[in-house]
């Protein structure tokens, strides 16, 4: 008995496999910002600096091949104490002006604006800068960014701590 | 006592097996219909005709698209986030096509004219991908064009940051068909390999 219990099972699982083959598996939500690069866990990326207690991790800067154009930093900030941080403001030598924005999407519509206050880190938590989400904005590039340059830029945080990052710049996947 | 109980289980198990295999095998002998990437137009239409420029001052209508598929994305160069973003991922779209990509053509049309004249606009689209083609104009023509795809963007002050206005708009990138119906509108967060894969079918079921 048991043998055709399991012969039942097995015939069971085997049919459900196969329905469940047939169902479309390409319904992935394209959802919202969230998607495109992600800030990564608590433990993942590499640190590139530490400033007081908040881990900068894997910065990069989006190419850019226009003459004077604009462009984008993206990285994860996380923070490794109870106290909550901010960076407030970004400078250097790279663009004519460096500041902290944010994109947003609204049913679909794209809007931009700089981010009021900086972008909170929180306590024992991360924020990431990313693609469609927070970013430091260049404006007025210096020269174009290629993918392989390296750039610096100044970050300040509101705990009063800052730091010269050098940032690779990448094309973006 | 046993061997009673045996004989009933082993016939309904022959029957729930049976049951099963005939639903699995009617199942896979459904032809199964493509699912799109992005979001697919109920009632494919043509999309009325209009005019832009481009480098040099060139007229570029849409009708002159035809014959290919386009993808059609609307931004502003001053954008550092997601339009350069969109432009990139149609490049690796194209990239991904290969002997395919004469079958498309990309548009980035420009919904900041201020800043953005036709050479500017096509320089830019340009330096994606050398086939781009990039194209501004007039405020009117611009709302004529977006008005085709129901493109919504507006100028936002933006007083305390050195880029003085900033542009919001609808971050779509738009499919139109060699006959000029627009077919598919991907939204933002689609990959490259999606779109890739939602023109190859369509260029699949043509051949």
């Amino acid at each position: 008995m048991n043998k055709h219990l399991n012969f039942l099972a097995t015939a069971l699982a085997a049919a459900a496999l196969a329905l469940a083959a047939c169902q479309p598996s390409m319904m992935n939500g394209h959802g919202d910002m969230g998607d495109m690069a992600d800030g990564g866990g608590p433990n993942e990326g590499k640190v590139a600096a530490t400033v007081g207690s908040v881990e900068i991790v894997d910065p990069w800067a989006r190419s850019a091949a226009m003459e004077g154009g604009n462009s984008a930093i993206y990285m994860t900030l996380r923070n490794t104490s109870g106290d909550v941080d901010r960076l407030v403001s970004a400078s250097g030598e790279a663009a004519t002006a460096i500041e902290i924005h944010e994109t947003k999407m609204n049913d679909g519509v794209m809007q931009m604006q700089q981010v009021e206050g900086g972008i909170e880190v929180p306590a024992n938590g991360s924020v990431a800068l990313k693609p469609g989400g927070y970013h430091v904005m260049l404006i007025g590039l210096v020269s174009p960014l290629k993918a392989g340059d390296m750039l610096t830029v100044t970050l300040m945080f509101e705990s009063g701590n800052s730091v010269e990052l050098t940032v690779p710049v990448m094309d973006p996947m | 006592m046993q061997s009673h109980r045996r004989a009933p289980l082993f016939i309904l198990g022959g029957g729930v097996l049976a049951g099963l295999a005939l639903i699995a095998a009617l199942a896979l002998s459904q032809p199964r219909p493509y699912i799109f990437a992005g979001v697919v137009q109920p009632d494919p239409a043509p999309v009325e005709d209009f005019a832009l420029e481009t480098a040099g001052g060139r007229a570029i209508a849409l009708s002159d698209l035809r014959g290919r598929y386009g993808l059609i994305v609307f931004g502003y160069t001053f954008c550092p986030d997601v339009c350069p973003g969109t432009l990139a991922l149609l490049g690796r779209v194209l990239a991904g096509l290969g002997s395919d990509r004469d079958q498309v053509v990309v548009a980035f049309i420009s919904i900041d004219p201020e800043r953005d004249t036709p050479d500017r606009t096509a320089t830019y689209a340009t330096l994606f991908d050398p086939a781009f083609i990039g194209l501004s104009g007039t405020p009117a023509a611009i709302a004529t064009a977006a008005s085709r795809f129901n493109v919504t963007y507006a100028r936002q002050e933006a007083p305390g940051s050195a880029a003085g206005y900033l542009m919001s708009h609808s971050a779509y990138v738009y499919l139109v068909d060699p006959q000029g119906h627009w077919r598919v509108s991907f939204p933002y967060g689609v990959t490259d390999d999606e779109i890739t894969r939602d023109l190859q079918h369509l260029i699949a079921e043509v051949r």
